[in-house]
């Protein structure tokens, strides 16, 4: 899709209001916090709708045409979560972290930006349970895939901020039962940019 | 019941019809009537006979009343050993053999008597042998493992015996009063010349085993002389003293009393509460039962062609009526039953016949003709006899052994509901069978009031002449007018039980510790994001019976007995984790009181049901919902 985008955008020229230099490639790193909606139910009987998480990712970002470019981005995330087993009501810690990379077409105009793009994802989980509790912990891993789409606001030449949305579907059959560890991840991020 | 008098008659299928009709309708309505089935049932004993006695006993604890016959040798025959007939409904099948119940001795046995020696609810075995000049000629002990088969723990009376004995009859009970078991036996010599004329000079002989409380048996002398040759042997608390008592049947001596002085030592008291003193009697066979439901013991002793019936008054007893019989037997052993569930105990001769009691404890003759035992008048030497509900249709039936003929089976042919049978699992020592229970059956709302009485029973090992009834208290109950009854159970301790709101046609199981109500077992899943635990959750109800309930045992049963967990006594709730969710399991829960003794177990199967989800955090214990 970010190469469709891309393509078009090729053909048309667009006027940017200059924050940012023209025809520059970057190169951007910076935080991510936000909070995570995961859809499985029984995630979300035992721990709740929703965990806050925390992440870093980078960008290489190619000008296309300006303003529209393609970026590369990866980065991670981790979140924690303290729930209770469903009918005992016993600790539960989980950990579910997550390493990503996306492909996104990106409209930038200096001022602000916007990109949408697909990636994919790697996750891996481990929940760990109390002593009274068949077993210690579970672990393990799992990849998919994801959409993300979102905007930045320009600051100054080297700082934005990113505010955005990623939809995930990540499921694993490895415990003997299904688990959809995706969901909806809404987030913001402050970047820092280098030029190359 | 009514026969045609002429073939025509009989002849005619409407006349047939309506005599079978009417024949039923009398039956039902408590005409006594008895049909032969030994045959049918093959538990004629051997073809070379040699029967002397039996006892009913559930040896397997499955429910039915198998048949223990005791046989005895004699010169000439081949050796006899004890038949073990295992019921096995529709019919039996001798497995003494096998079971290790068939006794060695080649003379065989005499008296003996199933009782729970150890406290492991079930029955044991006391059997005794019979010096027919082969030594040794010791008395056997044989401990049940639970299933019927019988070990040989002979070797836990201590010391060992070295005389040979020519017991006949035995009796079993807490003569001592220390919570366990004890035992005695008769004739505890080689050879009591028993046809010689007495007196012989009193032998203060050990003819008590006393239980020791730790699997051993002391051979102890009690008080009570041998003075005689001594044939059939019985228990009870004639004087209501809350002690145990042993009655004897002699032969020279009198027939006579021991009473207990509480402390399981005795004192020959027969003159003094009226038996006759003068000797020269030869007594087969000694009972008691209280035929005239006033609470009490009243007493039979059979032999020398006559049945003399004693009233108990209190602490004396008075000959009030002597049965006597045309037909050439001395007269073995009487049995004491409510044949026609009217409330009142009727009366059976071995090899004779039925006598119906009148409510006042006088008998009455039932001819063969109406009573169906046409059979048992033709038994060639009709030995002891014992009663039974082995059918399980509320009614009592009755085996006969001869010792040179075929054994008898009687089925009671009555067909009715006015029955109230009572079985004690335990006893609060833990014993199954409680010798030395008392039982008796009030109408509803009068325990305790003597006009209300409707039954008096003690539970007893063997008596009369070697025969041993079913472990299992059997009332006449009448239905009519939709009559309840309470039944109280006095335990050897002196505790008491009572049952109240009794309905006729059903068995009461008694304990002095009974089982958890309403026991169930629910699968359940139990949730974590990345595991799924199948959790077995049991749950259950106290037994309002129960007022001393110190904790309670969960057990999973599965080729065996697998202790979980001992629970306290306010928790009815047990959750076995991480179980196989394809797996049918099997649980028992027992109650326990503050004396360690444990009740009978409830007993639930969970099977391989997939679980169903549960929640807590929505609401302790709500279905969410059944996965398929």
């Amino acid at each position: 899709m970010a190469l469709l985008c891309s393509a078009a955008a090729w053909t048309q020229p667009q006027t940017r209001i200059k924050l940012l230099p023209d025809e520059e490639r970057y190169f951007t790193v910076g935080l991510l916090g936000g909070f995570c909606f995961l859809q499985d139910q029984v995630f979300r009987e035992l721990y709740g709708k929703g965990a806050p998480f925390l992440g870093a990712e980078m960008t290489l970002r190619f000008p296309i045409r300006e303003p529209h470019g393609l970026d590369i981005a990866a980065g991670g995330r981790t979140l924690t979560k303290k729930g209770l087993t469903s009918y005992t009501e016993e600790d539960l810690n989980l950990r579910l972290t997550d390493l990503f990379l996306s492909l996104r077409y990106s409209y930038d105009t200096g001022r602000f930006a916007l990109f949408l793009g697909p990636g994919i994802e790697y996750v891996t989980y481990r929940e760990t349970y109390v002593e009274t509790f068949p077993i210690d912990s579970a672990q393990g891993s799992q990849t998919g895939f994801h959409l993300t789409g979102g905007g930045y606001i320009h600051l100054t030449s080297g700082l934005s901020l990113k505010g955005y949305f990623k939809y995930c579907r990540v499921e694993t059959d490895r415990p003997g039962f299904r688990i959809n560890l995706g969901g909806t991840e809404w987030g913001l991020g402050i970047l820092y940019r280098f030029y190359l | 019941m009514i026969h045609g008098r002429n073939g025509r008659f009989l002849k005619s299928r409407t006349s047939f019809f309506l005599f079978g009709l009417i024949g039923t309708a009398v039956i039902s309505f408590g005409q006594i009537h008895f049909t032969e089935v030994s045959a049918q049932f093959d538990v004629r004993g051997y073809s070379y006979f040699g029967g002397h006695g039996v006892s009913w006993v559930d040896v397997n604890r499955d429910g039915r009343i198998d048949i223990f016959v005791k046989n005895q040798g004699a010169d000439g025959r081949p050796a006899v050993p004890d038949i073990l007939y295992i019921n096995y409904g529709s019919y039996f099948v001798d497995e003494a053999d096998g079971r290790g119940a068939a006794d060695a001795y080649a003379y065989g046995t005499h008296g003996a008597a199933f009782v729970d020696l150890d406290r492991d609810r079930d029955f044991d075995l006391f059997a005794s042998t019979t010096y027919g000049g082969i030594s040794p000629a010791y008395n056997h002990l044989y401990r049940n493992n639970g299933n019927a088969f019988f070990e040989d723990i002979t070797s836990s009376i201590v010391p060992a015996q070295t005389t040979d004995l020519t017991t006949r009859g035995v009796a079993a009970a807490d003569f001592d009063g220390d919570g366990d078991i004890d035992l005695y036996f008769t004739n505890p010599l080689a050879d009591p010349e028993p046809f010689s004329p007495p007196p012989y000079p009193p032998q203060s002989l050990p003819n008590f085993y006393i239980n020791n409380g730790d699997g051993t048996f002391t051979p102890e002398y009690r008080g009570i002389d041998w003075t005689g040759f001594t044939q059939g042997v019985t228990t009870g608390d004639y004087d209501g003293d809350g002690d145990i008592d042993i009655a004897q049947a002699m032969w020279g001596p009198p027939s006579t009393i021991y009473r207990n002085d509480g402390s399981g030592y005795f004192r020959n008291v027969g003159g003094q509460v009226g038996l006759p003193v003068t000797s020269g009697q030869f007594d087969n066979g000694v009972v008691w039962a209280d035929v005239d439901n006033d609470g009490d013991l009243d007493l039979a002793i059979v032999g020398e062609g006559r049945i003399a019936l004693y009233r108990n008054a209190g602490t004396s007893y008075s000959r009030y009526q002597v049965i006597t019989w045309t037909r050439p037997i001395d007269g073995y052993h009487v049995c004491f039953g409510d044949f026609d569930n009217d409330t009142d105990l009727d009366l059976y001769l071995s090899g004779e016949n039925v006598y119906e009691n009148n409510g006042q404890g006088n008998f009455t003759i039932v001819p063969a003709v109406e009573s169906g035992l046409e059979d048992s008048l033709t038994m060639v030497d009709p030995r002891g006899a014992a009663l039974a509900d082995f059918d399980g249709d509320g009614d009592l039936d009755i085996y006969v052994t001869d010792d040179r003929g075929y054994n008898r089976l009687f089925r009671n042919d009555l067909n009715n509901s006015d029955w109230i049978e009572a079985e004690i699992l335990n006893d609060p020592r833990g014993h199954i069978g409680s010798i030395g229970s008392k039982l008796d059956l009030y109408l509803a709302g009068q325990a305790g009031v003597p006009t209300y009485l409707k039954g008096h029973r003690e539970m007893t090992g063997e008596y009369g002449y070697l025969g041993q009834d079913m472990p299992i208290a059997h009332f006449g109950a009448p239905a009519a007018g939709d009559a309840q009854y309470d039944l109280r159970v006095t335990f050897p301790d002196g505790t008491q039980r009572v049952y109240g709101g009794l309905t006729p046609g059903h068995k009461v199981q008694v304990a002095s510790i009974s089982p958890p109500l309403n026991l169930r077992g629910e699968k359940i899943e139990n949730k974590a994001l990345f595991y799924r635990e199948t959790l077995i959750e049991l749950t259950w109800e106290p037994n309002p019976l129960n007022d001393d309930v110190k904790k309670y045992k969960v057990y999973e049963l599965d080729q065996g007995q697998n202790l979980l967990a001992e629970l306290p006594a306010n928790q009815f709730s047990y959750t076995l984790r991480n179980t196989d969710k394809a797996k049918a399991y099997r649980f028992a829960v027992t109650a326990v009181d503050t004396q360690g003794l444990e009740s009978e177990p409830a007993t639930t199967t969970v099977n391989g049901e997939a679980p169903v989800e549960r929640s807590k955090a929505r609401g302790l214990g709500k279905t969410l919902r059944e996965r398929l």
